[in-house]
């Protein structure tokens, strides 16, 4: 094998072995872990040994990505408690290592979570953040005008939510506690209050903004996703005939709030 | 078409966070560098954010995944799409690290170094060749600071960063607090290091903050202040090589937009004049 891969493949292999944490709010690098053959190529001096130089890129590695986690989650590591949150981000990053778009880290944390028995509020609490996460990075489609406008009467429109548009159930006010957390405010330990609805979640430029949705038009929005206008008009209307009248009302909201979207033609 | 800026400019790396105060006053900055890579995506924000910038100041870029070191094959499509990036902002250049980052199916989102020989420079310039074929613009290799060395090396970290950019023909991008922090954590001189540079292919230099462990090992992670030893030796450099261009890097536990200008202006202020150093070194001599 070429000389250099092969210590890079040593290096690796040293560098991104788990830490540990033997009890809530200590880690530990253990030297144990280190190939012995990448040890003995790197020259201790100064007072500071071979393995405390190497630990020192494998606390970076793994502080960097716990780090981009807790950004990313922060009302997941608010309802846990950091000192649960990391080992657990931790495990995570094992299963699930960093790829080249760092944005993408935490997509699949919530069903991760799920699948580990954490608790169902830390879980929907890890669903929100990813929405809010996936909400700020999405691109974003031409905003519609008068023609495409005009179109939308007579079912021809290619208007669609806007990709950053996520539609969310919530238990709780996630979102003001969110806020709050983001502008580093001084907020309620534990869970925030009950507050059971639908949410949109949605971006103008690069604010984001959060509001309870009415069921129907919660339905609708998600219908919105699945199939073109019309289909979903007409299958509203089927069901509920008594919100066609508010369509008008939720179109002009959505215009202003920048739900909507061009498909490209 | 690229925006230069003046020899003597002095620049900052430009934060999201520092957005709102910058684009309403970017006076006393004479140029933004950004990292490439936040700007790569679809994201509208990034773009529309790096559009205001680049109506305000010329825009350098900063790269942190070339691999340059690597031994997976390097990724012609990314340098291609920094290429398309450079030519959208009228970037002057665009820099990277001398180091690698990724081996196959891993990506370390660090800075990992290698042992200093001659193939391995030669490796890295054969690569570095390639980039700057690609690129439309300048192409300044970084000097890594390091926390470990390797009984391997065969060469001293000068020898070997000149070794890559002089056989692929391209320039430095010097990190003086690198070179600082690599000296302290190994115990050679940075002046040394310094004698070594061939000023005249500088494109610019960073400055930064560093953090000390308890042990003693020193950690560059750009969340403080330049410290005064790595102001002194910034002084050093000016006086034997400079004019050049100067970047504050701030990277975590960022400061207020004034205060990073005000770490700026310290650059224009401590930097003394161009003949100071041979004129300190001869009278110490003497």
């Amino acid at each position: 094998m070429n000389p250099l891969r092969d210590f890079q493949r040593r290096w690796m292999a040293s560098t991104s072995a788990p830490l540990r944490f033997p009890e809530p709010g200590r880690v530990e690098v253990p030297v144990e872990d280190y190939d012995g053959q990448m040890l003995s190529q790197i020259v201790g001096s100064g007072g500071v040994p071979a393995a405390t130089r190497l630990g020192a890129y494998r606390l970076q590695y793994w502080f960097r990505l716990i780090t981009l986690m807790q950004k990313d989650f922060p009302l997941a590591g608010h309802i846990l408690g950091w000192e649960e949150f990391n080992p657990l981000a931790a495990r995570y990053l094992q299963e699930h290592p960093p790829t080249e778009n760092l944005d993408r880290l935490g997509d699949l944390f919530p069903a991760w979570v799920r699948a580990h028995g954490t608790s169902a509020l830390a879980v929907e609490a890890a669903r929100v953040d990813l929405a809010w996460n996936q909400a700020f990075s999405a691109p974003v489609l031409r905003i519609p005008g008068s023609a495409d406008l005009e179109r939308l009467g007579s079912g021809e429109t290619s208007i669609v939510l806007q990709p950053a548009v996520r539609i969310l159930s919530a238990t709780r006010d996630w979102f003001t506690l969110r806020l709050g957390l983001l502008q580093e405010l001084s907020v309620p330990e534990g869970s925030p209050k009950p507050l059971r609805s639908a949410w949109i979640v949605s971006r103008t430029g690069s604010i984001l903004r959060a509001e309870p949705l009415e069921p129907l038009l919660a339905t609708f929005l998600r219908d919105l996703r699945r199939r073109p206008w019309i289909d979903a008009l007409e299958r509203l209307a089927g069901k509920h005939p008594e919100a066609t009248g508010s369509i008008p009302d939720w179109f002009a909201r959505g215009l202003a709030l920048g739900w909507w979207g061009v498909m490209a033609d | 078409m690229s925006r230069t800026f003046a020899r003597d400019a002095v620049g900052v790396g430009l934060r999201p966070p520092h957005f709102a105060d910058a684009f309403q006053d970017p006076s006393g900055v004479d140029f933004f560098e950004v990292i490439a890579e936040n700007y790569l995506g679809t994201g509208p924000v990034p773009a529309a954010n790096l559009e205001k910038a680049r109506m305000l100041r010329p825009v350098a870029l900063h790269g942190v995944s070339l691999d340059l070191l690597g031994t997976d094959p390097l990724d012609l499509e990314h340098i291609r799409r920094v290429g398309a990036l450079a030519e959208d902002v009228g970037a002057p250049c665009f820099s990277d690290h001398l180091c690698w980052t990724r081996l196959d199916a891993w990506r370390s989102h660090d800075l990992l170094p290698t042992p200093f020989t001659e193939e391995i420079a030669d490796h890295a310039a054969r690569r570095a060749e390639i980039v700057q074929g690609l690129l439309p613009v300048p192409f300044g290799i970084e000097n890594l600071s390091s926390y470990a060395a390797f009984s391997g090396s065969t060469l001293t970290e000068w020898e070997f960063y000149k070794r890559v950019v002089d056989g692929a023909r391209v320039w430095r991008m010097l990190d003086i607090n690198n070179i600082f922090v690599s000296a302290r954590n190994h115990d050679f001189d940075p002046r040394d290091y310094l004698e070594s540079v061939d000023w005249d292919r500088v494109l610019y230099v960073h400055l930064a903050g560093h953090h000390i462990r308890p042990d003693g090992l020193r950690i560059d992670t750009h969340d403080a202040p330049v410290c005064e030893e790595v102001w002194d030796l910034y002084r050093d450099a000016w006086a034997l090589g400079g004019p050049f261009p100067t970047v504050i890097e701030w990277d975590d536990n960022l400061p207020t937009w004034a205060r990073l200008v005000e770490e700026a202006a310290s650059a224009r202020t401590r930097r003394g004049s161009p003949v100071s150093y041979a004129a300190r070194t001869a009278l110490a001599a003497a």
